[in-house]
């Protein structure tokens, strides 16, 4: 330990959680928070007392000791140095702003004995009977039951006048990653989800807003962005019951199947109920599917199912209750689940749907819960677990974008683009013409090796004229709400039943595509700035991924940056597209 | 082995609570007015009908006493001082005991003779549901409503420092250091409410843990030293 550790610094006592009581001539101190309790006698009772509630400079208790047991003051600081050392280390003192310079020696105890340096007697015998006291599961602060702490009940800000939020900190405590920042090549982009919009800052100065993702970012949802909570027992002991609400659903219909997907080269678990409608959420990862149970535990485990059952634990119960009862006073703006939304987890709920997708970090598991009986959207079928693996992955260093990836031999291209703008058509196209096949909507990328991993098989048209550019996929959607049956859905086909020469688990980028649809008949391709790219890309990434960050954006630009970019014009003449990726990719 | 049980309910305000808890005392053994159970509600100056609705509710199965000195302690002294059997039970007047309690802990006394003290274990509830947050999974419940005691636990170890806070804490405590024996049986038989006016500790009365761990740590130095005198003898 440095002579100088300590010195100049100011400590006090750690209340409310520890509390203390002067006795003749010994301190007693209780921790509240464990049921510890120490004994102070002597030269340990004087500091300790000298330190007090508002606290102390070291510096000046150690002159108390000096002046009142009469030390050389060198001896003073270094058993005061190891005494606070003891302290700190117990958190039962803490370091404060600016305690008292001089402290006196008038409510302390006098010395009944010879100097010993400062000691902590401490006891930890009676520890289960202090927690079972109540004030301890209940609050070590008030002392009593309570309400909910009122960190848990972030309540939403009062929503902005019209015409107040423009570009900006939309609220007044917006932390950083309110704004979604990429900067590439001396342009700028910046993302605003609060107020729907994103910004260009060209390099001769000049603005450019966009809004045509308002819709993706809903900024009508004008809860405050709530702080991440400390991870604590109780909001960890909720994921238990999650977990065991899921392992009893599953326990009364026979046990939860489980099957094995390598995703992102890690191994995931899928965990559904039997005969839960969920298990409609695997066929869309088929094709990642490990033929035998691996023999080490998953990377990953997410368990889905539907239908809250009756049976579900109280708290959780009453959770989920409230969630569909009245989400937007339980939610953050981006479905953040306040109760849950603490270090090491994330609850993302999507009131539309009715889903709750959880993770723990910590343990690596995930939850998809559909509250309600009804069947799981196209969507979600189409493109599970969106959030479980955007997050999972993301602390991985992959990517999760809103993405198409199609390609030959040679390696894929990434087509980037909001929905509308050509992805999906032209990544089917090239599926249908045999190219290699990454997926239509949603792709993992790896920003360091520019690979893109498959997420899902699955491809979506929009309804029945779709079938005049792709008959092959005529008849063939899997999902009861699409089109083909009568549903307002769009037809989900998975394709490694359909084309599995051509769905692949990943390909190594050479480029990035940014397709548009022109009306000529010729598909032409040009080089773009990576910029624009990222314009593609970026904002209706972030846009849909509840809990995108600046890290997101830089991923993206990590990997643009990496890459050639080109502006896919499409033709009518559907047939040029296969062949135009294929001569960029050999060429 | 005179299996008769005392059992003693502090009450403090507490007319909202209590019939539940002296039913789940009565369901313990069936037949109307046994006399193998005792018990005893100790009214600790209520300001409701508490004793009242006690009488009320249950007429000569329960005894109500008046402790007029505040505190659960002096209270569950009172009850101590006035309990004729000797096994003793104590419910806080808004606990629950589940059945099974009574039988499980004294057979456990009658088998091993050498065990002074019975807990069990024990879970928590919110009134109203889900209002608060608990622990409902059962653990170790190592207060006064999971434990059974025989008598000559408090002619040995004493009553209970009548302290607002840590008082059973620091008599167990005692009770150990004088080499009082105690169990836990494996059921869970005590739900413990959870509620907005729990007790009448407040925050002044938290200062009272140091109170009752000083208690504890005196008595422990001076039993020490009198265990040294007879050493050095």
């Amino acid at each position: 330990m440095a002579d100088d550790t300590f010195r100049g610094h100011s400590y006090r006592i750690n209340e409310p959680d520890v509390i203390h009581q002067l006795f003749d001539r010994e301190v007693v101190v209780v921790d509240l928070r464990d049921g510890s309790y120490y004994s102070l006698t002597e030269s340990a009772g004087a500091a300790w007392l000298a330190f007090g509630s508002g606290g102390a400079a070291v510096d000046a208790v150690a002159n108390l000791l000096t002046t009142v047991y009469a030390l050389p003051p060198d001896v003073a600081a270094r058993d005061l140095r190891a005494f606070i050392g003891e302290l700190t280390a117990r958190d039962l003192i803490v370091a404060c702003p600016s305690g008292a310079a001089v402290v006196g020696g008038a409510h302390l105890p006098t010395p009944t004995a010879a100097y010993s340096p400062p000691e902590l007697q401490s006891y930890n015998d009676l520890q289960e009977l202090f927690l079972l006291d109540p004030v301890h599961d209940v609050d070590a602060r008030t002392g009593w039951p309570h309400a909910p702490a009122p960190e848990t009940v972030a309540r939403p800000l009062a929503p902005p006048a019209a015409g107040q939020v423009t570009t900006g900190v939309s609220h007044a405590d917006a932390g950083s990653d309110d704004i979604l920042t990429a900067k590439l090549g001396g342009q700028t982009l910046l993302v605003d989800r609060n107020a729907g919009i994103y910004v260009t800052l060209g390099v001769d100065g000049s603005v450019t807003e966009h809004r045509d993702l308002e819709a993706l970012m809903r900024p009508w949802l004008v809860a405050r962005k709530p702080q991440r909570l400390a991870s604590s027992p109780q909001r960890r002991q909720l994921l238990d019951r999650l977990d065991m609400s899921f392992m009893d659903e599953a326990a009364s219909a026979g046990g939860p199947v489980q099957r094995w997907y390598r995703i992102g080269g890690h191994v995931v678990c899928v965990r559904t109920a039997p005969g839960s409608d969920a298990a409609r959420l695997r066929p869309a990862l088929g094709h990642l599917a490990l033929s035998e149970t691996p023999n080490a535990e998953a990377d990953l485990t997410i368990s889905a199912w539907n239908g809250v059952s009756p049976s579900a634990p109280p708290l959780l119960a009453n959770l989920l209750w409230r969630l569909r009862a009245n989400w937007c006073t339980e939610c953050g703006p981006r479905g953040e689940v306040l109760e849950l939304h603490a270090q090491g987890i994330s609850a993302i709920y999507n009131a539309g749907p009715d889903v709750l997708s959880v993770v723990d970090f910590e343990k690596n598991r995930g939850w998809l819960l559909k509250l309600d009986d009804d069947a799981f959207p196209y969507w979600e079928v189409g493109s599970p677990f969106r959030f479980l693996l955007h997050e999972w992955f993301a602390a991985r260093g992959l990517q999760y974008v809103h993405a198409a990836a199609v390609g030959t031999d040679r390696g894929g291209v990434l087509l980037v683009g909001k929905g509308g703008a050509g992805k999906s058509t032209t990544a089917l196209v090239c599926a249908a013409a045999g190219m290699r096949y990454a997926g239509d909507d949603y792709c993992l990328i790896d920003p360091g090796l520019a690979w893109a991993h498959s997420l899902y098989n699955t491809g979506k048209l929009k309804g029945a004229e779709d079938y005049a550019r792709l008959p092959g996929l005529t008849g063939l959607s899997g999902n009861p709400d699409s089109f083909e049956h009568g549903g307002d859905g769009k037809g989900v086909y998975f394709l490694d039943g359909i084309w599995p020469e051509s769905v692949v688990a990943g390909m190594p980028l050479r480029a990035i595509v940014v397709p548009r649809i022109t009306g000529e008949s010729a598909t032409r391709i040009e080089p773009c700035s990576p910029f624009e790219a990222i314009v593609a890309m970026l904002p209706s990434t972030v846009g849909q991924l509840p809990a995108a960050a600046n890290e997101d954006c830089d991923r993206m630009v990590a990997l643009a940056e990496k890459l050639p970019s080109y502006v896919l014009h499409l033709g009518t003449d559907i047939r040029g597209i296969p062949s135009t990726i294929a001569s960029l990719l050999n060429g | 082995m005179n299996t008769s049980v005392s059992v003693i309910i502090p009450a403090r305000n507490a007319a909202r609570y209590i019939r539940q808890a002296i039913e789940s005392v009565l369901k313990q053994r069936e037949g109307e007015a046994d006399p193998n159970l005792d018990v005893i509600v100790v009214d600790n100056a209520s300001t409701d009908d508490t004793g009242d609705c006690v009488q009320r509710c249950f007429g000569s199965k329960v005894r109500v006493l008046n402790e007029p000195k505040p505190g659960a302690a002096c209270a569950r002294n009172a009850g101590i001082a006035a309990a004729s059997a000797p096994l003793l039970a104590f419910l806080d007047a808004d606990d629950l005991w589940l059945p099974g309690k009574l039988d499980e802990q004294v057979a456990v006394l009658a088998t091993h003779p050498e065990v002074s003290l019975v807990f069990c274990n024990g879970a928590e509830f919110s009134d109203p549901p889900d209002a608060f947050p608990c622990n409902s999974q059962s653990r170790p419940f190592m207060g006064p409503s999971g434990m059974l005691a025989r008598r000559e636990a408090f002619t040995v170890a004493g009553p209970l420092p009548e302290f607002r806070c840590g008082e059973f804490i620091a008599w167990y405590g005692w009770a150990q250091t004088l080499g009082l024996r105690s169990l836990v049986v494996p059921g869970s038989f005590v739900h413990r409410r959870v509620h907005e006016d729990n007790t009448t500790r407040n925050r002044q009365g938290l200062a009272d843990y140091a109170l009752a761990m000083h208690w504890l740590m005196e008595r422990r130095r001076t039993h020490a030293a009198a265990a040294d005198g007879v050493a050095s003898r």
